[in-house]
């Protein structure tokens, strides 16, 4: 997949530091090179072949590095000034690159850690560093206290709301994974004796017991969009008129399917839900431009739910 | 090893024939490890091209004109000093009626010492090997990891195979997936160097909105990643006005709409870097009011996570409720919100909102009732 490009010259320096540091007589294949600088083989050696030919005041060439059969090899000690045994400091790309991807990491990751290395990165960089707007935003005590129980192997109690009910469960936390940009737990559920994945924003508190759990085999941990995809487990299908006035903006909905285009515009989607309160409420956001069509089971929590929300909103202030 | 040991390819004249990028790339290599032998001691340019070889033909070839051999000179340290500052060294220069002079100290190269615990160590590498697939910047995050841990110097990669990041237990383990696919990967590529460079963009955009598709001319001046869906959002030349742009709406190719290397724009004083970030649906464009809401204890806090800058509480523990109020620029926008959370938010005002609501209501019921096709 085609990238961000690096900056030019920015390889270079870094190799330039990396043969700096090479011990005398190492030898590394260029492939694990290129693998741990994130760069293809070929331009691995252009760059290479750039840092190579640095000479110095008495026209010495000064990185004591060659390339020979598809190896790099230090043929003696030192290569380069002392200098370049420093790293360099960050370009300001590297510098959004590293903070764009703890934003991304961030809700697995203790926030005092990643406030530290934020700190240190900036420090690394030459001067201001404009971000990517990530808008990771957790509450850190959640996520501070998720990442102690999964590393210490602990046991953690959440108070958790899944459709209109919040309650407390007991917890083994296995891994945090992030799909479509959120984040969950996945855990194994004492309360329902098997694994399940939790919803980070739905978590109001966490806390960790001191109890130790042993990791249970045959973990099923969801991690792609494939894993969690409602068509592979919800209990129903509904089929939703959307009106031509919103009907465009599902072609952007991955969880749903196109059944029939209409020529005024509006359009058919297969909808796949196993609670019918949730998928209500779904409907209703629409503001009247989705209509269930089917199964009546739907049509009549859409309707209930309605009545219940007008005779709310006739109550008063 | 002796020096007729040396593999041959560092032979005299044996040496490989560089191109111009790499030429240049060896020349300014040499410029800065010439500038930091002096650590911030000034040379000036006679003195770098009488010691760096790479300088010596900086010239045109045949050209016999010192005056314009110096200004050539000039140029060429100029667009070197330049190359070196976008890979975060940062060469001064001293502007003298007898020439320029350059200085590099080692605090310039290099930052005050960096160092990581284990800890952070395991989340950098970590968020490395989670991200790498299919993670645009994987590319400059390899180098700044390299730079930041020093790739060779800890064997940090090979190391963390081995366990090396599990010490004091805080292995770092996470999964990110996304959906990318290649275009939007090269859309991200092509505006991250129009946000750096300051370049004006040129593409066409699908308006979901107004279901048209139409040329943008585009002063780009941030990118973000909200909830897996990645944005632009820069000054509208056409439009005049600060618009956001989600890539996967972006018809075709991204090109530059200039051949300048730097700096088509400045970016406007006013602009709001929150405006980038993540904002309620309802707040996307002008404020043309502002409403109110009760929220219910069993939703307050989700509310308080979910947009923490969009509502500010009136009032409070008023019947297990809260009363909060909002700028809004999309009425429907936020009557939809409102609806999303149930029996827990209710619409206060204004009172176009409280109809709207009930409308939409009113619509639903009738829509679903029995009997209705």
């Amino acid at each position: 997949m085609s990238g961000v490009r690096l900056e030019p010259l920015t390889l270079e320096v870094a190799l330039a530091h990396y043969a700096a540091m090479l011990p005398e007589g190492k030898t590394v294949p260029l492939a694990d090179v290129a693998r741990d600088f994130g760069c293809t083989k070929r331009d691995l050696v252009a760059a290479l072949e750039a840092v190579m030919e640095v000479e110095d005041r008495d026209l010495t060439l000064i990185s004591n590095i060659a390339i020979e059969d598809d190896r790099l090899v230090k043929y003696a000690k030192g290569g380069y000034e002392g200098d370049f045994r420093r790293p360099v400091r960050l370009s300001t790309l590297q510098a959004r690159a590293a903070l764009l991807a703890l934003d991304l990491v961030s809700g697995a990751a203790d926030p005092g850690i990643l406030a530290s290395l934020r700190g240190k990165i900036r420090i690394a960089a030459p001067g201001e560093v404009v971000e990517v707007e990530a808008g990771a935003r957790f509450d850190e005590e959640i996520t501070a206290a998720i990442e102690r129980a999964r590393t210490g192997k602990l046991v953690l109690e959440i108070r958790y709301t899944s459709g209109d009910v919040t309650s407390s469960r007991q917890v083994e936390p296995l891994l945090m994974s992030s799909i479509e940009g959120r984040w969950y737990l996945n855990a194994y559920c004492r309360r329902a004796k098997g694994q399940r994945l939790f919803r980070l924003d739905r978590i109001h508190s966490a806390r960790v017991l001191g109890e130790h759990f042993e990791e249970r085999g045959d973990a099923d941990l969801k991690t792609t969009f494939e894993d969690i995809d409602p068509r592979g487990y919800a209990m129903s299908r509904a089929l939703v008129r959307f009106s031509p006035a919103v009907a465009r903006w599902m072609e952007e909905r991955p969880e749903l399917d196109l059944v029939e285009e209409h020529p005024d515009g509006a359009a058919d989607y297969a909808m796949y839900y196993s609670d019918p309160a949730w998928a209500a409420r779904r409907i209703m956001v629409y503001l009247g431009s989705a209509t269930v069509l089917e199964p009546e089971e739907l049509r009549s929590e859409v309707h209930r739910q309605a009545l219940t929300l007008l005779e709310a909103h006739g109550e008063g202030a | 090893m002796d020096e007729d040991q040396r593999p041959r390819n560092f032979a005299e004249g044996k040496g490989v024939t560089l191109n111009r990028n790499q030429k240049a790339a060896a020349r300014q290599l040499s410029l800065a490890a010439y500038l930091l032998f002096f650590d911030g001691r000034p040379k000036d340019e006679t003195s770098i091209q009488e010691n760096l070889p790479l300088y010596r033909d900086a010239p045109p070839e045949g050209n016999e004109d010192t005056t314009l051999a110096a200004d050539a000179l000039r140029k060429q340290l100029s667009r070197d000093v330049q190359a070196l500052a976008g890979a975060g060294i940062r060469v001064e220069v001293d502007g003298t009626e007898s020439g320029r002079r350059y200085r590099l100290s080692r605090g310039a190269f290099s930052s005050a010492e960096i160092d990581l615990t284990d800890a952070e160590r395991a989340v950098l590498v970590g968020a490395l090997r989670t991200l790498r697939r299919d993670f645009p910047y994987s590319g400059p995050l390899h180098l700044a990891i390299a730079n930041l841990i020093g790739t060779a110097s800890t064997g940090v990669y090979t190391a963390s195979d081995s366990g090396a990041d599990t010490q004091d237990g805080r292995a770092f383990a996470a999964a990110v997936a996304t959906r990318d696919d290649e275009s939007i990967s090269r859309r991200v590529s092509q505006l991250e160097s129009a946000v750096s460079r300051r370049k004006r963009v040129l593409f066409d955009y699908y308006s979901i909105s107004r279901d048209e598709t139409s040329g943008r001319e585009v002063e780009p001046y941030a990118l973000s990643l909200l909830d897996g869906i990645w944005y632009a959002t820069g000054w509208d030349v056409r439009r005049q006005a600060v618009r956001q742009f989600r890539l996967s709406r972006i018809r075709g190719r991204v090109t530059f709409a200039t051949r300048r290397d730097f700096g088509d724009f400045e970016v406007t004083p006013d602009f709001e870097r929150h405006v980038a970030g993540p904002r309620a649906p309802w707040q996307l464009g002008e404020p043309v009011g502002r409403a109110s809401v009760r929220v219910f204890d069993e939703v307050f806090d989700a509310v308080g996570r979910e947009f923490p800058d969009a509502f500010s509480e009136e009032s409070g523990d008023e019947k297990g409720s809260h009363i909060l109020s909002t700028a809004i620029s999309g009425e429907r926008q936020f009557a939809a919100w409102i609806l999303s959370k149930g029996k827990g938010a209710k619409a206060l005002s204004p009172p176009s909102l409280i109809r709207r609501v009930e409308e939409a209501l009113e619509a639903i019921a009738s829509a679903h009732a029995a009997g209705q096709p």
